[in-house]
């Protein structure tokens, strides 16, 4: 199947059983990803705890950094392999768990000070459930607009990919860096 | 006058009887705190100072309620359902329950100890627990008020331990509180007691049935699945009420069959049977119960209560094991057999016309469990482990890689990989990459569409991994001994042993079991002091290095400097809470009895211990957790338990949120943000190890000992994060704190970067802290304790 079609077909929940009774994630395109965070105000980009052990989408943030301007908060870990390439994250010591709680927080002035993020990208987490707890309160407790470009459907998000297999889902990371 | 028991009939009055039930002969040991017994709202005010400060955080599982009949409500964006409640709140509330199911298994647990203990020994029977603890209750003083001499004080104490959960489970009905931070408080209520209740069941089993009782050099215990001996009749027990296991143990050596039948367990029944007889082993957490029961390597299996697999007997039924339930709170629908002829009961069992039988008197199972075990050894031959190497190919021949078991694994572990891989090249290896991170729960064979066998294809594909997995565990050794205390607690107090770290709870870790081992090996490597329990501290046991020696065989069993301390079960988490009161009663000389809020504040400001939680699951983990943080104990827990739904952290840019009442200076001040949260997961071992070392600061830390947490805090998040971390400035309240090596090149960052001003001739720090560094520094954020050492009044 081609990577357009899977971007149309109804896909999986990461674990079935994570339902609700609101509405799920849209699908969303590579192209689409790149044009919202071109137009967000204040983007920020979350990186998990998988950059540890994928070279390749460590090299996905670097691009898309250096291609958009993105600012990174980095989480479980994922700091060092992006600082020996050269990124300052903006924050490297708080988990996903404190960084969504200061999200959820609309007097929250960001680590840069200029005020909290109009749209939070996730990537590289290894632990689907964990991040869609947090894409669930950032659902019902925040006006932050969410992504998820991880490998697994997050129904929590507002927009995420479908499930992609290994081979797809770089192609489809690096659709995001040809716009 | 000589109160006793009993009844009086006065002669001058008539029809008039006065009954006198319960003597209390307390001596005054030490005047009552303000909060004896205290109920729902007595310690709310503390529980607001907390909650003004770690901001509760709700992460939805679901968002609708259907508890009653005006529902289902659709709750999303924390709309309000039909009662009115809105979605955070509705949160609040389950948390308040899965507390409560938590609280309400260890006071089960602990009536059913005392009650038992009572019946056998009396009332009267003495709480020693040896000449090296005196502080025997730390819990019970600090909440209840009483020091128990007997078990049948215990009692009282379970009455209003009971009394009170039913109270807070009444507020969960419909129509009750309508803020989550009454809820929330009502938690943190259920977490205090219940570990009150965990030290009534420790202690009471401690000493009835002559545990070690503070023994750093507890005896080491056989653990792992490779210590099952496929040779020998095997008695496997499972859960956490030792009193069937206790009677098997008896029964063997009255018979003397010690050596001819083993008695392995798994979870707390495990560790409390090895407390009670070290020749038994432990083959570990709930994760292996599967692994065990398919084997087909135990001839019985006995459960009692908590953790046990709701399809025990099934699976048992399959491999033809049959199960003696023992439990009232896990009958598994068999029939009761207690007063039956055990002759008879037996014959029905090994010949497999009962399947399992139910038998509620824990001192009738040690004969019937041991008799089955032996003829169905005798009767079983030889057979292989999981299954044979020919089935083992047919089942991954099935597969078709739809992938459905990848969705249905709590760790999205690819199976469907390793089957593919298996099937096309006859490689079984790839199995033995998912094996240590396998919670062995068979959720992927439910979603099978093939029915394919997987867990038994997992386990037999790595058989020589899993009997490779053997090791030492320390045997639970209960309280923390006053003596030890009054050498750490200055130490600790001050911050120069830089942290208590406290690895407990339930094995759904996110990734391989070994992750556990390495994030504490590092901290027994600097030197703080690791305490743990349950299911972490067996998976410890069977952490080892390349000579074979596991952690306990490396580092001693003292609660100081680098020890490594087992307490015991899941019970045994009070003796961690109460290692952290006696600090506050031996070396700060502060009251315990009744005096819950003043110790609390106590620990959270200058107590450096930190909980890790790397894999709870159960109710349980929730409420021991939250009864942790009302004592001022942060935990840092696994992925996993985001799905608890709430969490407490703190936002270390709110300044006004962080002060304190200095009882020195009779100011209230600003203070750094340490700890800056009470519960916080990790996502990476990485990620846990750099939060445990950040919140064991604390305020009161002295320079000496902030300087030692900063170093630790620093080194670990270079070496893990690749980087200072983001936020140790805050830390920094005079150039002492700084790490001596790194004290130039920090001192230059605080000027570049934080805009503080520097001396550069005398290298001293001139402005930019938070507050500035006072050695009487003496916090607290409680009115009436900074009114009671400063004899001033403050207006509220």
């Amino acid at each position: 199947m081609s990577l357009d079609k899977v971007f149309e077909k109804v896909t999986r929940i990461f674990n079935p059983a994570d339902v609700q009774a609101s509405k799920c994630a849209s699908i969303i395109k590579p192209k689409v990803v790149a044009t919202m965070i071109k137009k967000a105000k204040r983007p920020i980009l979350i990186t998990g705890g998988k950059l540890l052990e994928d070279e390749r989408i460590v090299d996905f943030v670097v691009k898309l950094h250096e291609k958009t301007g993105i600012e990174i908060l980095t989480t479980g870990g994922s700091s060092k392999p992006l600082i020996e390439r050269g990124i300052k994250p903006l924050a490297t010591v708080f988990t996903l768990h404190y960084i969504t709680q200061y999200l959820l927080d609309p007097n929250w002035k960001g680590f840069d000070g200029k005020g909290n993020y109009d749209l939070a990208v996730f990537v590289g987490f290894t632990t689907p459930y964990y991040l869609s707890r947090m894409l669930s309160a950032l659902k019902h407790f925040s006006k932050v607009n969410t992504i998820s470009i991880c490998e697994y459907y997050q129904p929590h998000a507002k927009f995420s990919f479908p499930n992609l297999n290994e081979d797809m889902y770089y192609e489809a990371l690096n659709m995001i860096l040809e716009v | 006058m000589d109160l006793r028991e009993g009844f009086i009939v006065l002669d001058d009055m008539r029809n008039v009887t006065i009954r006198i039930g319960k003597i209390v002969e307390e001596d005054e040991w030490e005047p009552m705190g303000p909060t004896p017994r205290p109920h729902i709202l007595d310690l709310r005010y503390w529980d607001q100072k907390l909650l003004e400060r770690y901001e509760p955080f709700y992460a939805p599982m679901q968002d609708f309620c259907n508890l009653c009949t005006m529902g289902p409500c659709e709750l999303s964006h924390n709309k309000e359902g039909a009662c009115g409640l809105d979605l955070k709140t509705q949160k609040a509330r389950l948390v308040v329950l899965a507390c409560l199911i938590g609280a309400s298994s260890h006071t089960a647990h602990a009536r059913h100890l005392v009650h038992y203990l009572i019946e056998k020994f009396g009332p009267d029977y003495p709480i020693d627990l040896g000449s090296n603890v005196n502080i025997e209750a730390p819990n019970i003083r600090l909440v209840f008020g009483i020091r128990p001499k007997t078990i049948g004080d215990l009692e009282q104490v379970l009455d209003y331990v009971e009394q009170e959960l039913v109270r807070v489970l009444h507020t969960t009905h419909t129509g009750q509180e309508e803020s989550y931070l009454d809820y929330e408080s009502k938690a943190l209520h259920v977490g205090m007691l219940d570990h009150v209740a965990m030290e009534v069941a420790d202690i009471a089993q401690i000493v009835a049935f002559n545990y070690p009782k503070g023994d750093p050099d507890a005896p080491l215990i056989e653990t792992g699945f490779g210590v099952l001996d496929p040779n020998k009749p095997v008695i496997l027990v499972i859960g956490h009420n030792i009193l069937p296991a206790r009677n098997i143990v008896d029964y063997l050596e009255e018979h003397g069959l010690e050596d001819v039948v083993e008695v392995a367990g798994l979870c707390c029944t495990a560790i409390d049977t090895t407390r009670y007889d070290p020749k038994a082993k432990i083959v570990g957490t709930l994760s292996f119960e599967l692994r065990a029961i398919r084997s087909g390597i135990p001839d019985v299996v006995v459960t009692d209560e908590q953790c046990i697999r709701a399809d025990t007997l099934r699976e048992c039924s399959k491999m033809g094991i049959p199960v003696v339930a023992t439990s009232e709170a896990s009958a598994r629908g068999l029939l009761d057999r207690t007063h039956e002829n055990p002759d008879v009961i037996i014959e029905d069992l090994v010949s497999g016309k009962a399947k399992g039988v139910l038998i509620k008197d824990p001192d009738k199972v040690g004969e019937i469990a041991v008799r089955v075990a032996l003829e169905i050894r005798k009767r079983r031959g030889k057979k292989e482990l999981f299954m044979s190497e020919e089935e083992l190919k047919a089942e991954v021949q099935k597969c078709t890689g739809c992938a459905r078991c990848v969705f249905s694994c709590p760790h999205n572990l690819r199976i469907d990989v390793a089957m593919q891989h298996a099937k096309k090249n006859g490689d079984f290896s790839k199995f033995k990459e998912i094996e240590p991170s396998c919670i062995a729960c068979g959720r992927c064979e439910q979603s099978c569409p093939k029915g394919i066998r997987i867990v038994d294809v997992i386990m037999k594909s790595s058989l020589d991994q899993l009997k490779a997995k053997t090791g030492k565990s320390r045997a639970g050794r209960g309280p923390i001994q006053d003596v030890e205390i009054r050498k750490v607690g200055q130490p600790i107090v001050m911050g120069t042993i830089p942290g208590v770290i406290a690895p407990i709870g339930c094995p759904n870790y996110p990734r391989a079991r070994e992750e556990l081992g390495q994030i504490i090996e590092e901290f027994l490597k600097r030197r703080y002091i690791v305490v743990t329990s349950g299911c972490h501290a067996m998976d410890l046991g069977m952490y080892k290095d390349e000579e074979g020696r596991s952690l306990y065989e490396k580092y001693p069993g003292v609660f100081d400097a680098g020890g490594l301390v087992n307490v015991g079960s899941c019970v045994a988490n009070s003796h961690i809470s109460g290692a952290a009161i006696k600090i506050a009663a031996i070396f700060a000389q502060r009251p315990l009895r009744g005096n819950y809020a003043e110790i609390a504040d106590y620990i959270l400001n200058r107590i450096g211990a930190v909980g890790l939680a790397w894999g709870a699951y159960s109710q349980k983990a929730a409420s021991i957790a939250t009864g942790f943080n009302r004592l001022g104990i942060p935990a840092v827990v696994g992925p996993h338990s985001a799905k608890y739904r709430r969490a407490y952290i703190g936002k270390f840019w709110k300044k006004e949120k962080w002060w304190v009442y200095d009882i020195k200076s009779r100011k209230k001040m600003p203070v750094e943000p340490a700890p800056d949260a009470l519960l916080v997961c990790a996502e990476t071992k990485e990620e846990a190890i750099v939060q445990l070392a950040r919140l064991c600061i604390r305020p009161a830390d002295t320079y000496l000992g902030r300087q030692i947490k900063l170093t630790h805090y620093i080194e670990l998040s270079q070496k893990y994060l690749g980087c200072l971390p983001d936020d140790w400035h805050l830390y920094v309240r005079t150039e002492a704190d700084l790490p001596v090596k790194m004290r130039d090149q920090l001192l230059k960052i605080l000027e570049d970067e934080h805009g503080w001003k520097i001396d550069w001739k005398n290298k001293k720090i001139l402005e930019g802290p938070i507050r500035p560094y006072d050695a009487g520094f003496n916090p607290t954020l409680v009115e009436h304790v900074y009114e009671k050492y400063t004899g001033e009044k403050i207006v509220r």
